[in-house]
């Protein structure tokens, strides 16, 4: 008893101490430049959001930021990376499905709750692509992969469109499926073009200039509603491929970074994507303001992703 | 003749204990192979990560192979483009310990205060004792150092 | 044609016009010191480059490229050495006409046939290039596995000791490219547990050290040369007579050097040689050689200015970089996120004018420059090499440090200069290994696309025309030298003199 008492004491200390401690922390933050870290190499889709993203948050924490990338292993590397680092908030990084899946994977020692999604920036549609010509339609297109193999193009073994193909070969009960990674969207639009590989999934900045230079076609977008922007393209539920796949992008922190650390780089984070470049940025893909969520929302989105990826998690590694 | 003939023959050796050496090299890597992690089939498309480098240790290997068997069949006159060797001046290695030193002095006393050091201790170890001209430039050189990667590119160095 | 509006606007914008004049002086004094040479320059500039934007930061690593070239050949006359390897032929005449009393006169033809030469090179290159990067809409996995291993094949008639040594070289860069996480397995190889090697070894402090620590320490084995100006002389334009004697050989010997250029991994020290023995073959006077015959002064100029616009078409059009300078111009765009190929030029019309307008007003700005002042540039020459790399190596080790804030890779640094120093006394080049180093990963990738593109049956790489013609080139390329050597006709001795760092 005497113990116990003695020991709830010393939590009431240390916890007093350290929410003085947090308060100061709070006061001081920023005290150095804040790091951002994609996940993939620069220049592609995420490092572009990532810059929009924060364009404005360096202006409103009065500090600078400096965007770094850690390539390798889906998200391995850049886990790794911010394993190595404090929880102090001074260490940003994107969090996506790639995220999810490395954790998934195993090949770090991090779990969903050793991270805070912090805000939530993109929600962007993927669309089916093919050659120019090669289908009739969508539904030509679905019967076609039932009885034929089918090779699919697409980003890294392991990653978010890597998970998204097998779930497409599943829902659509494809009778052979060879994934086929390239590096970059480019390689890949290509190599749909010059026939080397079926079939894409793609977002549509992605093929935006292709298709209107009618080298390939759009058989459907992955969502449970036609787009306002494109009505002429199906959904996916209405060709026989009932799976809705927005790319979903934001930015986290370490779990342990103090609250009043992560409420204030949560509150300059949104306030950084209601700008105007951002919202131009967003009006690029088709979206609008309501991709963006603070942490409550996307933290429940990123959980409900977490567990949805276990349903695959066999298939793709295989245990 | 004998001598120049046995030289000859000492390049030859050269040539073959080197190709012994890359080939050990090779064979070294190719076990370091085994030790990385197996990843399942549909990750790995068919292709584990092993293959690529193993293959191209396997062709390193032949390679050197070839090439310490030409070194003990080949005629004296083909060897003679190669010429001997003058053996390294021991300036090369002390420039290396020097180079080692300035890395390590580094972190330790700060990157400026160790390129003082350094600019001229490497400028002496190659025979300069021009002191004023030394001075001159390397006191130059610091400064155009700082004005570039601590003022312009705003780098944290140690 | 829009292109060309580009690259007007490209050199009417004053602080373009700028950097031009400040990067070609830079790259002139560079190239005139011995053992500085574009590579270096190039190298060391890395860590600087990928913090500029895009376009000016790769035109500025073309102009120096281009200025660099031109500079070797100030010493060349002058001092009876080689300022970059690309110069060394030009030793062979420069410096007898200098001898003579007529430096003016051999800096003048220097001067002319490098300008025509690298001008013309670079236009055949803003013609070659879109058409090249065109075709790449063709290129698969197959074709670029193909032209990879074209690439590397080149290293059989590169200059060095042996061709067996060059292959193992290359094998040795396409090894040390697997280090790091595999990108499609997250599989660690070769990393020994080191943190620092998760991202893959350091390729810029792999170039820094083997191309600036290598020539350090090879500099510290001859710390007792002397140099001395052996001859002075004012540039003086070619004579109508002398001109009517070198023009047809500057247009054949350009000729020569761009599609020299623009084969993969061969650069303008091969471009050079090979233009000067052509001169020499189809010479009526070929006793004049080697004693200050104007022709042999123009031919290699000619042909070593106009293989940098050469060497920039395929790395520009398909990202396999044209020779030593244009492996690391080529890291510096991939670091910069810019990847080379047809989209290049649909996303990026104004980098691409950039660098077109860079490359050709460097050339016009050292005509400028070589006219008004070669007698001060070669002055530079006479900086004290025991003052001059101890300044370039602290720059390296700063450089290196600087572009991850990491002593591991200043270690990286210094390990890969002692490293190079050694190989390359056993006759193991440098240029080998950064071509294997930078080939690497695309050989590896595109492999692996194509195994899973055919099944598994990877001989239907064969069956894919424009792969099978360059995997044909390939083993032309490998076994050309071999039968080359067989008839005789390969030339050892000029092979011999031909040292150092390609290019």
């Amino acid at each position: 008893m005497y113990r116990l008492m003695d020991g709830m004491k010393l939590v009431a200390a240390v916890a007093i101490v350290s929410c003085g401690a947090s308060q100061v922390v709070a006061d001081d933050f920023p005290s150095g430049p804040i790091e951002v870290i994609n996940n993939s190499k620069p220049g592609g889709g995420s490092d572009i959001f990532l810059r929009f993203a924060t364009e404005a948050a360096a202006e409103i924490l009065d500090t600078s930021i400096i965007h770094l990338s850690k390539t390798g292993g889906v998200a391995t590397n850049t886990l790794k990376y911010v394993q190595s680092k404090p929880a102090d908030g001074h260490t940003l990084f994107i969090v996506n499905a790639g995220t999810a899946l490395t954790m998934m994977s195993g090949s770090i020692d991090m779990d969903q709750d050793d991270i805070i999604p912090l805000v939530r920036g993109t929600v962007e549609p993927e669309f089916i692509v093919v050659q120019a010509g090669r289908f009739e339609g969508g539904a030509d297109f679905i019967e076609y992969a039932k009885s034929n193999p089918i090779k699919q193009a697409g980003t890294k073994v392991g990653g978010n469109a890597h998970v998204n193909a097998l779930i497409m070969k599943n829902t659509i009960g494809m009778a052979q499926q060879t994934y086929v990674p390239f590096e970059k969207s480019g390689e890949i639009v290509i190599n749909v073009i010059n026939g080397n590989v079926d079939v894409a999934l793609l977002n549509h900045e992605e093929f935006a200039s292709q298709a209107a230079a009618g080298q390939v076609d759009v058989l459907a977008v992955l969502l449970p509603e036609r787009l306002e922007n494109m009505p002429e393209v199906p959904t996916g539920h209405e060709i026989g491929l009932p799976m809705d796949s927005p790319q979903i992008r934001g930015l986290g922190v370490r779990a342990g970074t103090p609250e009043e650390v992560v409420d204030k780089l949560e509150a300059a984070l949104l306030e950084s994507m209601k700008s105007d470049t951002y919202v131009e940025y967003l009006k690029g893909s088709g979206q609008d303001l309501t991709s963006v969520t603070g942490r409550d929302a996307f933290g429940a989105e990123f959980k409900t992703m977490y567990d949805n990826y276990q349903s695959i998690k066999k298939e793709l590694l295989g245990g | 003749m004998s001598t120049r003939e046995e030289s000859l023959r000492k390049t030859d050796r050269t040539l073959f204990l080197e190709s012994i050496a890359v080939m050990a090299f090779a064979a070294t890597m190719y076990g370091v192979t085994h030790t990385f992690r197996e990843v399942p089939p549909i990750l790995a498309q068919g292709i584990q990560p092993t293959a690529f480098p193993r293959a191209i240790l396997i062709i390193m290997f032949l390679l050197a192979a070839t090439q310490a068997f030409q070194a003990l069949k080949r005629p004296a006159t083909e060897a003679s483009s190669f010429g001997k060797k003058k053996p390294v001046p021991p300036l090369v290695f002390l420039t290396i310990v020097l180079l080692i030193a300035f890395a390590m002095l580094m972190p330790i006393v700060g990157t400026f205060p160790a390129m003082a050091v350094f600019l001229p201790g490497l400028a002496v170890l190659w025979g300069e004792r021009r002191w004023i001209l030394m001075g001159l430039s390397f006191a130059g050189f610091i400064g155009f150092a700082y004005g570039l990667f601590v003022l312009i590119m705003q780098v944290p160095l140690p | 044609m829009d292109s060309l509006v580009l690259v007007a606007q490209f050199l009417t914008d004053p602080s373009n016009l700028m950097i031009i004049a400040v990067g070609t002086l830079v790259g002139l004094i560079v190239g005139a010191l011995p053992g500085l040479g574009s590579v270096v320059l190039i190298a060391l500039m890395l860590p600087f480059v990928v913090r500029m934007d895009p376009t000016t930061g790769i035109a500025l690593c073309a102009i120096v490229y281009c200025a660099t070239t031109y500079g070797g050949s100030l010493t060349a006359i002058l001092i009876n050495t080689p300022g970059t390897p690309a110069a060394a032929m030009t030793t062979f005449d420069g410096f007898p006409l200098a001898q003579k009393g007529q430096a003016g006169r051999a800096l003048g033809i220097a001067t002319f046939s490098s300008a025509i030469g690298g001008i013309l090179g670079i236009l055949v290159m803003i013609v070659a290039t879109p058409l090249l990067a065109k075709l790449a809409y063709q290129f698969g996995p197959a074709e670029f596995f193909a032209l990879a291993v074209f690439g590397m094949s080149m290293l059989a008639s590169i200059s060095g000791a042996s061709m067996i040594k060059n292959f193992i070289g290359g094998a040795f860069g396409l090894l040390l490219a697997t280090i790091g996480t595999d990108l499609t397995t997250g599989v660690e190889r070769f990393t020994f547990g080191q943190p620092d090697l998760y991202e893959g070894i350091a390729v810029v402090q792999i170039m820094i050290g083997i191309f600036a620590g290598g020539e350090l320490l090879r500099q510290a084995t001859q710390t007792k040369v002397k140099r001395e100006l052996i001859a002075e002389g004012v540039t003086r334009l070619p004579s109508w007579q002398d001109f009517r004697r070198i023009w047809k050989t500057v247009l054949r010997s350009t000729g020569i050097g761009t599609v020299i250029g623009i084969l993969p991994a061969e650069g303008g020290k091969v471009a050079a040689m090979i233009a000067y023995n052509e001169e020499y073959r189809w010479s009526k006077n070929k006793d004049e050689f080697g004693k200050g015959a104007i022709e042999g002064i123009a031919a290699p100029e000619a042909a070593n200015n106009a293989a940098t616009g050469g060497t920039m078409v395929p790395t520009l059009a398909l990202g396999i970089p044209g020779g030593g300078s244009t492996a690391i111009i080529l890291t510096a765009m991939l670091i910069l996120g810019l990847r080379p190929g047809p989209q290049l030029f649909v996303e990026q019309p104004d980098l691409l004018a950039g660098i077109f307008g860079a490359m050709l007003g460097a050339n016009v700005c050292f005509l400028i420059y070589g006219l008004l002042g070669a007698k001060l540039f070669s002055r530079i020459t006479l900086i004290p090499t025991t003052i001059l790399w101890p300044c370039v190596i602290a720059l390296a080790c700063l450089g290196a440090y600087s572009l991850q804030q990491s002593m591991f890779d200043i270690g990286v640094m210094i390990f890969f200069a002692v490293l190079g120093f050694f190989l390359n006394r056993h006759g193991y080049a440098p240029a080998p290994i950064i071509m294997g180093l930078i080939l690497g990963e695309l050989i590896e990738t595109s492999l692996k696309q194509s195994y899973l593109i055919y099944d598994g049956n990877l001989l239907a790489i064969l069956g894919q025309p424009i792969a099978l013609a360059f995997l044909l080139l390939s083993l032309l390329g490998i076994c050309g030298p071999l039968i080359a050597k067989a008839l005789g006709a390969f030339r050892d001795k000029q092979a011999s003199l031909l040292t150092g760092n390609d290019e």
